[in-house]
């Protein structure tokens, strides 16, 4: 394997630990607690834009020419931390707006509407996060590192991150917890004539995915080294949202194997169609044309996704 | 303060492009309860058309009328085709916002993939401006003012003085009570997605002759506006979403002229959810029709 | 000395689909006008060289995929021009860890300081060039200045240059408006330039914004525009179509000032590119008015350079004839001069040493491998060409940046 192929090939593995991180935390909000969080990107990005402030140092160090909030230099996986926290934060924050008992459609609209104020605002803003035209020279761990070696360590990191993060939702998407998300998501004035903190479980799990988000968006961004409002816009949420249609709503290795063939075989493998027209462009616009077709076509056909959520049965079966 | 009385009128003209789409959007989800997301696209579908027919010298006006009849056709199809079916089996609002949020991308995408993505005009706009008590407005804005106010018109009198019309706000109001008055709610739907795409149609043109050039993402930009004035005056009431336009073409222009011009679009978004977690049935909404808001 | 085999593949790596989509297909233009000679001049040492496109879509995240498959799978990737302003932080990096010698054409001032080994830039950073609109301004005699700028890291970049030049210059600027791109309406934002009553409007908008502004400001400006100060990288036929079609054929020939690096147009070399732009059918439409722009030239340069150093080298292997590349510019005793790269060829292979002077002169590298030259003032012509109106020297530039 040639060095470009091994390069090529640990950018396909970070972007798929990353994308499942993300996957996991919207099948978590989505189809676990029926969530209907459309503004799911703004955890991303919060976790990549914490993680930036946290480890650019201060504007000074790059002769001025962006400006941001924050700018402390902390090691790696304090920031990586704080990224998580970061989308905890904006996950909360969204999730408060959530409170509201509309309905669920309607309710998706106004996730839809924060997503684009976000992104409107983070533009409009220099000071804030250097406006529309992002952060850059983004630091990564191990930087002065032999590059060849830092990329297979950072795709153990991302590995890690993954198992780690696997086993962490697999405590609230199973277990106890994981049956009065499904049953607040069912048929939520049962589940809180039963006692059930609707409030407090709602905001738990708007945190919980929000870290995931944001643990997504800090690993990613210190792989790539840059970010700017390009990157996050509204349409990405609805990416992921095909995964998680796709792969199985509420099954966790569902969702693990949409995000595979979604993101990555689908996706990336638009990109080795030969030239079909003049315009290099096209394989994009097909990419979005088969999402958008792929998301409906499975609501039409097939709306529990490839691997359906196992219902527990009851009387002796365990799930 | 002439600065603000200017702004005051770009809103009023603007708001009435917004009004206009936000008149259809709201009959059709007074009609079948669904919030169509695709409408957007639908919007930047009748700005191509309208660029089709008059890159052929047709007057703008006709391309107007007649991209109206085309959306209106279109929109019946989708209707018939991909909501209702999925409507009838049960699926759940959520899934549909999905559904119409996804016919959205994959339309823009298959416009952008046919004409590509550079930027469209429709040429000049000739004629003079107007000057109004202290307003600026070029004589295709006040057309499209005075048009959007005779649409507006002519579907509030389809709605009250019509057999139709009664039909209509009957299968709105309880479809299934209008059944059995006799009432063919297939007949009547249809009829009520073909006014209200016609307004879509009529919208996109008459926003691409407002914003003189435009590309494909015309009317996903334009989406958000839409829903908040329909919303802000009430969704299903026609009259609402005048004022609506109105109120978000208005508060836009006046916070471009005063503060950063970015936040124009950020005062719509805001309308639009302040409005939906304070009183979601909107202005003139009446109370029994914001029960069909809570979950 | 490691050998490869069969075509060399140079990258265009830029946006073809996203917001700034025209750049693609502007950016492929001088890759065939170079590609078109070389290969007609038997090739470098025997290959050929070839034009692969890799889009980097304009969102720096799915930038990074693509550009590490272009990598990956495109066979002999020696070559890059291009890896524009929106997603250059993301795929430099990355170009240059894979060691493929590449010029890119975008104008980010993070790179005004850098220490990448395989990068090259032969044209100015967007504050330089901010700075060299006031000059022009100035040199015009418009002292009050509306600075109009659309939110966006190519446009943004200009406001350090204009806010150091302009009171440098006994200037003054009247009004400093960020507005969103491509928006239904400016007309608030119009009415408030209106009230400064400018002189002059410095620019930076894609073309979509530009008309539907410049339409706002002539209803509500009683058919009335000010003149305008851009960048050259409007200087293409998706500008000069929608703004005059909107606003008149007249103002954008008239009173459209653009400025950007400079490049003689009276030179062999600048005719040797424009007329290969004119002969190849994918570049014929647009090389009027391309030809005349400094990022593309100096893409073409770079090609060229890079092509020459090759053979130097005597390898099409980037870790080794990255070194010879800035040695193929710098003048040296005895070289002999040649504008492009036939002649050069030709001459490397006869055993003389070569100084390769192109479209964009003889550039002077700084130890970040930037070099930033001239300017000059253009302004179309009614067919959509252009032509040069006066120059800026870069001296003076630079000193009112520091």
């Amino acid at each position: 394997m040639t060095t470009g192929q091994e390069f090529y090939l640990v950018v396909l593995l970070v972007y798929l630990g990353t994308n499942l991180l993300a996957a996991w935390g919207l099948n978590l909000e989505f189809g676990v607690a029926g969530i209907a969080n459309l503004a799911y990107i703004v955890t991303i990005a919060a976790g990549a834009y914490t993680y930036a402030v946290c480890t650019l140092g201060p504007s000074s160090n790059h002769s001025g020419f962006q400006q941001y909030i924050g700018g402390y230099t902390l090691p790696f996986p304090v920031a990586v931390g704080a990224g998580a926290l970061g989308g905890v934060v904006a996950g909360v924050l969204i999730g408060i707006t959530g409170l509201k008992r509309l309905r669920p459609d309607y309710q998706a609209v106004v996730m839809l509407v924060i997503s684009l104020m976000a992104v409107t605002v983070v533009s409009a803003d220099q000071g804030l996060l250097n406006g529309n035209s992002g952060l850059a020279l983004i630091p990564g761990p191990f930087s002065d590192q032999d590059p060849e070696v830092f990329r297979w360590a950072y795709v153990g990191i991302v590995a890690l991150a993954c198992v780690a993060g696997f086993f962490v939702l697999r405590r609230f998407t199973t277990g106890p917890i994981g049956r009065t998300l499904r049953a607040m998501r069912d048929d939520e004035y049962a589940a809180a004539a039963v006692g059930k903190d609707i409030v407090l479980l709602r905001l738990m799990v708007q945190a919980v995915g929000g870290a995931f988000g944001g643990l997504s968006g800090a690993l990613l961004v210190a792989f790539i080294g840059g970010w700017n409002p390009g990157a996050w816009a509204y349409v990405e949420t609805l990416a992921l949202l095909t995964a998680v249609i796709v792969g199985g709503v509420g099954n966790d290795r569902g969702v693990t194997v949409g995000t595979f063939v979604i993101a990555t075989l689908l996706l990336q493998g638009l990109q080795f169609l030969p030239e079909i027209t003049a315009r290099e462009g096209l394989k994009q616009d097909l990419g979005w044309i088969l999402l958008g077709t792929l998301t409906i076509a499975f609501i039409w056909l097939r709306p529990q996704g490839i691997f359906p959520e196992r219902r527990p049965k009851y009387g002796g079966q365990s799930p | 303060m002439s600065l603000l009385i200017e702004a005051i009128g770009f809103g009023i003209a603007s708001g009435a492009v917004i009004a206009l789409g936000a008149v259809g959007f709201s009959v059709q989800f007074g009609m079948s309860n669904i919030l169509n997301i695709t409408y957007g696209a639908f919007m930047t579908l009748a700005a191509y058309l309208g660029l089709f027919m008059i890159d052929r010298n047709t007057n703008p006006w006709v391309a107007l009328a007649v991209t109206g009849v085309v959306i209106g056709l279109a929109s019946v199809v989708y209707h018939r085709l991909l909501l209702a079916p999925l409507v009838r089996r049960g699926t759940r609002a959520f899934s549909i916002v999905i559904v119409t949020v996804s016919a959205g991308i994959v339309l823009q995408y298959v416009i952008v993939a046919i004409v590509g993505p550079d930027t469209q005009t429709y040429g000049e706009q000739s004629g003079n401006t107007v000057h109004f008590l202290g307003m600026i407005l070029t004589a295709g804005q006040v057309t499209i003012i005075a048009l959007a106010v005779a649409l507006m018109l002519a579907l509030h009198l389809i709605l009250t003085r019509t057999t139709l019309g009664k039909a209509m706000r009957a299968t709105a109001s309880n479809r299934i009570l209008a059944q059995s008055c006799g009432i063919d709610t297939g007949r009547v739907s249809d009829a009520a997605w073909f006014l209200s795409g016609a307004l879509c149609g009529a919208a996109g043109v008459a926003l691409a002759i407002t914003t003189v050039s435009f590309d494909f993402t015309l009317g996903a930009v334009f989406l958000i506006p839409m829903i908040a004035a329909a919303v802000f005056g009430g969704i299903g009431q026609p009259y609402g979403a005048m004022l609506g336009g109105l109120a978000v073409g208005v508060a836009g222009e006046v916070v471009a002229a005063y503060s950063n011009p970015e936040y124009r679009e950020v005062v719509a978004f805001l309308i639009l959810i302040v409005i939906l977690l304070v009183r979601p049935r909107g202005l003139f909404g009446a109370a029994w029709a914001a029960r069909r808001l809570m979950a | 000395m490691p050998t490869q085999t069969g075509p060399i593949s140079l990258g265009v790596i830029a946006p073809f689909t996203g917001p700034a989509a025209e750049f693609g297909k502007l950016l492929s233009a001088p890759c065939y006008a170079a590609t078109d000679l070389i290969n007609a001049a038997g090739g470098v040492m025997g290959h050929q060289v070839n034009c692969a496109s890799v889009d980097d879509t304009g969102d720096p995240a799915d930038a990074v995929p693509n550009v590490t498959k272009a990598i990956a799978t495109t066979t002999n990737f020696d070559m890059a021009v291009g890896l524009e302003s929106n997603t250059a932080e993301t795929t430099v990096p990355i170009v240059n860890s894979s060691k493929i010698p590449f010029f890119t054409t975008n104008g980010n001032t993070s790179f005004t300081k850098n220490s990448y080994a395989y990068y090259y830039r032969l044209t100015a950073s967007d504050d330089a060039n901010g700075a060299a609109f006031a000059v022009w301004a100035s040199q015009k005699g418009f002292k009050k200045v509306a600075v109009i700028l659309q939110n966006g890291i190519g446009s943004e970049g200009n406001l350090p240059g204009i806010n150091a030049a302009v009171p440098k210059l006994n200037g003054s600027i009247a009004i400093n408006l960020t507005i969103p791109a491509d928006a239904s309406s400016y007309s608030s934002e119009v009415a408030r330039v209106i009230a400064a009553q400018p002189d002059v409007l410095i620019w930076s908008a894609d073309p979509q914004t530009t008309a539907t502004f410049m339409a706002n400001y002539k209803q509500l400006n009683n058919g009335q525009l000010p003149p305008m100060v851009t960048a050259t990288d409007s200087l293409t036929p998706d500008f000069f179509g929608p703004v005059s079609k909107v606003v008149g054929v007249d103002y954008v020939t008239h009173d459209i000032y653009l400025v950007g690096s400079f490049l003689d147009q009276s030179t062999p070399a600048f005719n040797t590119y424009k007329a290969a732009l004119l002969a190849d059918s994918k570049t014929h439409d647009i090389a009027p008015v391309l030809a005349a722009v400094g990022p593309p030239a100096g893409a073409y340069d770079g090609i060229n350079a890079m092509a020459l150093a090759m053979i130097e080298a005597g390898t099409t292997v980037g870790s080794y004839y990255n070194k010879y590349i800035i040695d193929v510019f710098k003048p040296k005793a005895g070289a002999v001069v040649v504008n492009n790269f036939a002649d050069g060829a030709a001459a490397l292979k006869a055993g003389h040493t070569i100084q390769y002077v192109g479209v964009l002169g003889t550039p002077s590298f700084d130890a970040n491998h930037n070099s930033a030259g001239e300017f000059v003032a253009n302004v179309f012509a009614a067919d959509g060409s252009a032509s040069q109106v006066g120059t800026i020297p870069g001296s003076q530039v630079l000193k009112l940046l520091s």
